[in-house]
């Protein structure tokens, strides 16, 4: 059973229009899905709908198999990590965490266990009885995610939970995040801007374009195959070209570019993905010119960068886009403004409808 | 929560509601913040006549008579006590009063008895420049003898006075000044007093307590009080004295008289006139001097040690007309706040 | 019910009570000074004409003016360092900066005498202009402490790092970022001082000596001496028209000024990090131990003077009253009065204030009028309002018992504006996300009220609560007018006592304020430590 599914999610503020068009999800027990979208893409307003702190227009939202359209935020059983945290000033560590099993009305002595073990969960129980305000932000995040985990909830949401945190800190968090859900047993939420946050923390990656979960899926299959041009371009897979497609040849201003047989469907006007990871500098490496299932498109060298344990070769087609394309360290690296030829790897090339 | 806010706000004006219950209350005695009266001796009026006595302070003298004259029509009282001579006209035309000749009226001084029968004499006292001994003695400056040295040269930054706009012991001292070298002179005189570098203070209080070099950290060996201070510093004193720390010039007394009276509101008259005459009773009469710090209106009882002892009473104070009080007053005030305060 | 309904239903209790208790009784003072003339305008001419009144009204505002500004160089500093560095000692002195707040003028006036009797020798300040402006920065640097303080620990620090970087001196960051963020505050203090200064009566009569009048003192002088309600009524009406004035600009620069972002809880406050921080801890320190410390020692001093030595004699014999009389009540029953009165106005005060708080919240038009109308008693004749509720109250509910309400009442009038400052940042503050976290975690919406907004608003209520009771309990100018004899509070036992001559009687009145000072004292010392990070102040 789902520890979440929903299905056709309409929402929208006040008489405006939808922010969420025909939303759909679905989360596994003890699976992390992380929701990826440009700010103002509908992800938040999608995870306080499946709380219950904003009404629907139309669509269903089942937790744990139970629709809970007539359920109340209190009785979903979810826990909700907010953005900052939103921890309680009035009461101290302890007191937050504690909360939860209050309201479900657990006894003092059980209560006190679930804040223990939370507590030590996130690595916190040397704080329990400071005041919220005198903690770091990193100890804030983890007050709050104690405080939600304490709750037992079925459903975890996290709403950008590490977006005021810096970046070895949210990683290292994002990072704990699977073995803690794991650990419950319960499904989770990601919502995030971040594309390093999401890949850490993640099971499953959903990418969320103008209010509508586009595609949904492992990371690696969500790099390789973008279900459309959008998603493609939020990932920032590689670059998008306009060209009139005939006897199987793509022509734009980037150059010619001979089909693989699976894109050669029909002639007229196409977007086509050329992946960054789909070029190399001809004549290094296995593809080399000529080769079955390759292309060669000229460039010019913008600059080149060392990347940690490569090179990435930055170089402008002849339509303007800028690739960026792996270097081996074995090559001579070439230098600004030469011109260079790329091989392209037909087979990762993927073709969608001219929008 | 909001419902409970309003469920508040409505009780509390049930409360209020409730308080507001009319019912037939104690006899109401109007008077000024000064007035006191030993508990013992206004119980014994209620024990002889059974009449329950409520004490309203409404202000300074000024100022009550103000309220009473401002509500004539629904008082606030049935007995008011404290109408000083400085405004008894005031009183007088206002018509708030009713016509009573108290009990014992024949063991009055006659001459602090009014023509009018609306108002009843119960004490006096005067309104006297008070000097500081030991400050006198330490300058070995002669202490001033008359009014007129007042305004002597040596006595420049001496002398703390009070407004005669806001303090009926600064109207009275001024009175006194017209009195006695007429009103042409007594300007001439405040003009001198104003050269002199003379302290107006707004009342009494802080003359005494903010400037008299006896009682206070002040910088004025001379201050316009009472003649009865004397005796209350010896009464109130820490340590026990012999004498008086403080003494009075009796050249500058101006003699003020306080009077009772029925108010013309009251719905009991006869009970009313019995307070009044309780006010001029030897029992009530013999508590004044040490309550109020004022002389009894009775010349047949006896003053206490204290007052016996330390207090002046002039022979010849000055005293002023009522009317004439009452035709040059706002006039004397206006002229005194241009030659002194501008 | 839309937002702006509600608000007018919450707004109705506090104008209400705002009508029945300050318009009311104003208009029939007005009515009853004006109505003389054939034009109402009539005697408003005459006082515009007199040039005595003219200087009066000009002496006015240049007093209130100049304290007003000194107020804020002395209190900016303080409320800089108050809300910024921690240091040992830091809530005792914010508290302690509140106590002459409560004072009676008459005690500060005492107090302040003997001080400059003492200084004479080095400066001669006394009767001097500088005299009344120094007592005024005594009295209401508490204001600028605690409203721009409570702003200030908002602040981030990040755009003053920001001008820093950018090449600012300290000075200029302050003057070109942090001050113009403050400046909100900087106005709602300012006005405040403004309107308490512009109607001082008794600190400008103790201190000020001959020649320095202010439109207070000649609205009493007309009313209490010489019973011309004529004049009386036409100077309030242009001290009203001042006071008016002075709070539509007050609107004005606050509407001009858009809501700024400001760091989601209070900053917390740093530790003395080097030796600039300890100088100017030590520098503010100094400077409170001058303008509030010296005249509060002078009357501590004062209070333990028994003949040419010192002693507690005065405070031993506080039990008992001087003599056995009807109105000479043992002090410590006025104590007792005077915080039973106190608590019942701290309590309608803040009923009053937390409804009106409540419309500001709904709907901020409201907000403001409201705002506006609350402040109005403040800058009003007491004299004038004393007599209107004479007039308004003699008969009728309020008359005799019923003047037992009257008091707290009156009290509650001049604690309510602060109340509603108090709570209104807090109950606009109280984040959703609060309440959606606590539904989440399994609170039903009542359970939500309870757990959230309560305390929160509970804890911000205890801090407005603390500053009305502290204002209440050394209200003096409506007490001394509608307290019955028998049941006086303390500044009316100190009135009491300074009115007779005698050591005794005026050390006990000493001993009494020092009372009322440590009380105050205590009182805000203890609601500061309750205080919670999120909560605003006043």
């Amino acid at each position: 059973m789902d520890a979440l599914r929903v299905e056709g999610l309409r929402a929208g503020y006040g008489d405006g229009p939808d922010v969420l068009v025909d939303a759909g999800l679905d989360v596994a027990p003890g699976e992390v899905v992380a929701l990826l979208g440009a700010s103002g893409s509908g992800k938040s307003t999608l995870l306080r709908c499946v709380a219950g702190l904003h009404p629907l227009r139309s669509g269903r939202v089942r937790i744990g198999g139970e629709d809970v359209a007539h359920v109340p935020v209190q009785a979903r059983g979810i826990g909700l990590v907010f953005q900052d945290h939103a921890l309680f000033p009035h009461r101290d560590v302890a007191g937050n965490v504690a909360f939860g099993p209050r309201m479900h009305g657990l006894d003092a002595t059980s209560t006190e266990e679930r804040v223990a073990r939370a507590l030590a969960d996130v690595g916190l129980s040397h704080l329990a009885h400071r005041a919220v305000d005198e903690l770091s932000g990193g100890e804030q995040q983890r007050v709050a995610l104690a405080r939600a985990l304490a709750a037992r909830p079925r459903l975890l949401l996290l709403d950008e939970p590490y977006g005021s945190l810096d970046r070895p800190l949210r990683e290292r968090l994002a990072g704990e995040l699977p073995s803690l859900v794991r650990g419950e047993g319960i499904g989770a939420v990601l919502v995030t801007h971040d594309q390093q946050e999401a890949l850490r923390a993640a099971d499953r990656i959903g990418v969320i374009v103008r209010g509508e979960v586009r595609q949904l899926d492992r990371p690696d299959a969500l790099w390789r195959d973008p279900i459309d041009a959008d998603v493609a371009a939020f990932l920032g897979v590689g670059v998008l070209l306009d060209v009139d497609v005939a006897d199987g040849v793509a022509h734009g201003a980037a150059g010619p570019l001979p089909l693989p047989g699976a894109l050669r469907t029909a002639g007229g006007p196409a977007t086509l993905l050329l992946p960054h990871s789909a070029l190399r500098l001809h004549g290094t490496g296995r593809a080399t010119g000529g080769h079955e299932g390759t292309a060669v498109l000229t460039a010019t060298v913008v600059e080149v960068r060392f990347a940690g344990d490569h090179h990435r070769l930055e170089a402008r087609l002849a339509s303007g886009d800028v690739v960026s394309v792996r270097v081996d360290d074995a090559v001579a690296l070439p230098a600004p403004s030469t011109i260079v030829e790329l091989t392209v790897r037909m087979e990762a090339l993927r073709r969608y409808p001219r929008a | 929560m909001r419902s409970r806010i309003i469920a508040t706000l409505a009780l509390t004006s049930i409360v209020a509601a409730g308080c507001s219950t009319e019912e037939t209350g104690p006899l109401r005695l109007v008077t000024h913040d000064s007035f006191d009266v030993s508990t013992e001796v206004l119980a014994a009026f209620t024990e002889d006549t059974g009449i329950e006595v409520e004490v309203v302070p409404l202000g300074d003298a000024g100022s009550m008579l103000n309220r009473i004259v401002l509500t004539a029509d629904d008082p606030e009282g049935d007995v008011v006590f404290g109408i000083d001579s400085t405004f008894l006209t005031r009183a007088l035309d206002a018509d708030v009063l009713l016509p009573h000749r108290a009990e014992g009226l024949g063991s009055v001084d006659p001459a602090l008895v009014p023509e009018d029968d609306r108002v009843t004499p119960v004490d006096f006292g005067d309104v006297c420049v008070n000097y500081d001994i030991a400050w006198f003695a330490d300058a070995g400056l002669a202490v001033p003898a008359t009014l007129a040295d007042l305004a002597a040269p040596e006595y420049a930054g001496l002398l703390a006075v009070m407004n005669p706009a806001t303090s009926s012991p600064g109207l009275a001292f001024r009175l006194g000044t017209i009195e006695q070298l007429g009103e042409g002179k007594a300007f001439a005189f405040w003009e001198r007093l104003r050269e002199s570098d003379v302290l107006v203070t707004d009342g009494w209080s802080e003359a005494y307590y903010g400037a008299f070099t006896y009682a206070s950290d002040g910088d004025r060996p001379l201050v316009v009080s009472y003649a009865s201070s004397p005796p209350a510093e010896v009464l109130f004193a820490t340590e026990p004295l012999d004498t008086a720390p403080t003494g009075v010039i009796v050249d500058t007394c101006y003699r003020q008289v306080e009077y009772a009276g029925v108010l013309a509101g009251t719905d009991r008259p006869d009970d009313a006139r019995a307070l009044v005459d309780f006010l001029l009773s030897p029992t009530f009469q013999a508590d004044v001097p040490l309550t109020m710090f004022v002389f009894p209106a009775r010349t047949d009882v006896a003053l206490p040690d204290v007052f016996a002892a330390h207090a002046v009473l002039p022979d010849t104070p000055l005293v002023m007309d009522a009317g004439r009080i009452d035709a040059g007053r706002s006039d004397w005030i206006e002229r005194f706040t241009a030659t002194v305060l501008r | 019910m839309s937002r702006r309904g509600r608000a007018a239903l919450l707004a109705v209790g506090p104008l209400v009570l705002l009508a029945v208790l300050f318009v009311w009784p104003l208009t029939l003072v007005l009515v009853r000074g004006l109505g003389v003339d054939a034009s109402p305008l009539a005697p408003v001419r005459d006082v515009l004409l007199d040039p005595y009144l003219r200087g009066v009204a000009g002496f006015t505002l240049r007093q209130a003016v100049l304290s007003t500004v000194l107020t804020l160089i002395v209190g900016l500093p303080v409320a800089a360092v108050l809300s910024r560095l921690d240091f040992r000692g830091r809530r005792t002195i914010e508290a302690a900066t509140l106590v002459p707040f409560v004072l009676p003028t008459v005690v500060v006036g005492t107090a302040f005498v003997a001080l400059l009797g003492r200084l004479s020798p080095v400066v001669d300040l006394r009767r001097t202009t500088a005299a009344i402006l120094l007592a005024h920065v005594f009295f209401n640097v508490s204001v600028v402490v605690r409203t721009v303080g409570g702003l200030w620990r908002h602040l981030d620090d990040a755009p003053v790092l920001a001008a820093r970087t950018l090449g600012a001196t300290p000075l200029r960051a302050f003057l070109h970022v942090t001050l113009p963020r403050l400046r909100p505050a900087i106005a709602a203090a300012a006005t405040v001082v403004f309107l308490f200064t512009f109607t001082s009566f008794g600190v400008v009569l103790i201190l000020g000596g001959p020649g320095r009048s202010t439109i207070e003192v000649e609205i009493h002088r007309a009313t209490a001496q010489l019973l011309d309600l004529r004049t009386a009524a036409a100077l309030s009406v242009l001290q009203l028209a001042a006071v008016v004035a002075t709070l539509v600009t007050y609107d004005r620069t606050r509407r001009r000024q858009a809501a700024r972002p400001l760091a989601r809880a209070a900053l917390a406050v740093r530790p003395l990090a080097g030796a600039r921080d300890r100088t100017a801890v030590a520098g503010v320190v100094l400077l409170l131990a001058v303008v509030q410390g010296l005249p509060l020692l002078a009357l501590l001093e004062r209070s333990l003077r028994v003949g040419d030595g010192w002693g507690f004699d005065h405070y031993r014999t506080l039990g008992a009253p001087t003599r056995e009389a009807v109105l000479s009540v043992a002090p410590a029953l006025a104590i007792r009065n005077s915080l039973t009165i106190a608590a019942v106005a701290t309590l309608i005060a803040m009923v009053v204030g937390t409804l009106a708080a409540l419309a500001a919240v709904e709907d901020g038009r409201w907000g403001r009028v409201m705002d506006g109308a609350l402040m109005l008693p403040l800058g009003t004749s007491a004299v004038t309002l004393g007599l209107g509720l004479l007039l308004a109250f003699r008969s009728g509910p309020f008359a005799g018992r019923g003047a037992l309400l009257l008091v707290p009442l009156a009290q509650a009038l001049v604690a309510i504006p602060f109340v509603v400052r108090t709570m209104t940042p807090v109950l606009r503050g109280i984040d959703d996300r609060l309440r959606e976290a606590a539904a989440t975690l399994g609170a039903t919406p009542r359970r939500v009220r309870q757990e959230i907004d309560l305390p929160i608003v509970s804890r911000a209520g205890l801090v407005a609560a603390g500053f009305a009771f502290a204002i209440t309990v050394g209200e003096f100018g409506a007490t001394i007018f509608v307290a019955r004899a028998t049941n006086p509070t303390v500044p009316v036992a100190i009135h009491r006592a300074l009115g007779l001559p005698g050591e005794v009687n005026l050390g006990r009145a000493m001993a009494l304020s020092v009372l009322l000072a440590l009380i105050t004292g205590l009182v805000v010392t203890l609601v500061d430590r309750v205080r919670v990070g999120a909560v605003g102040r006043f």
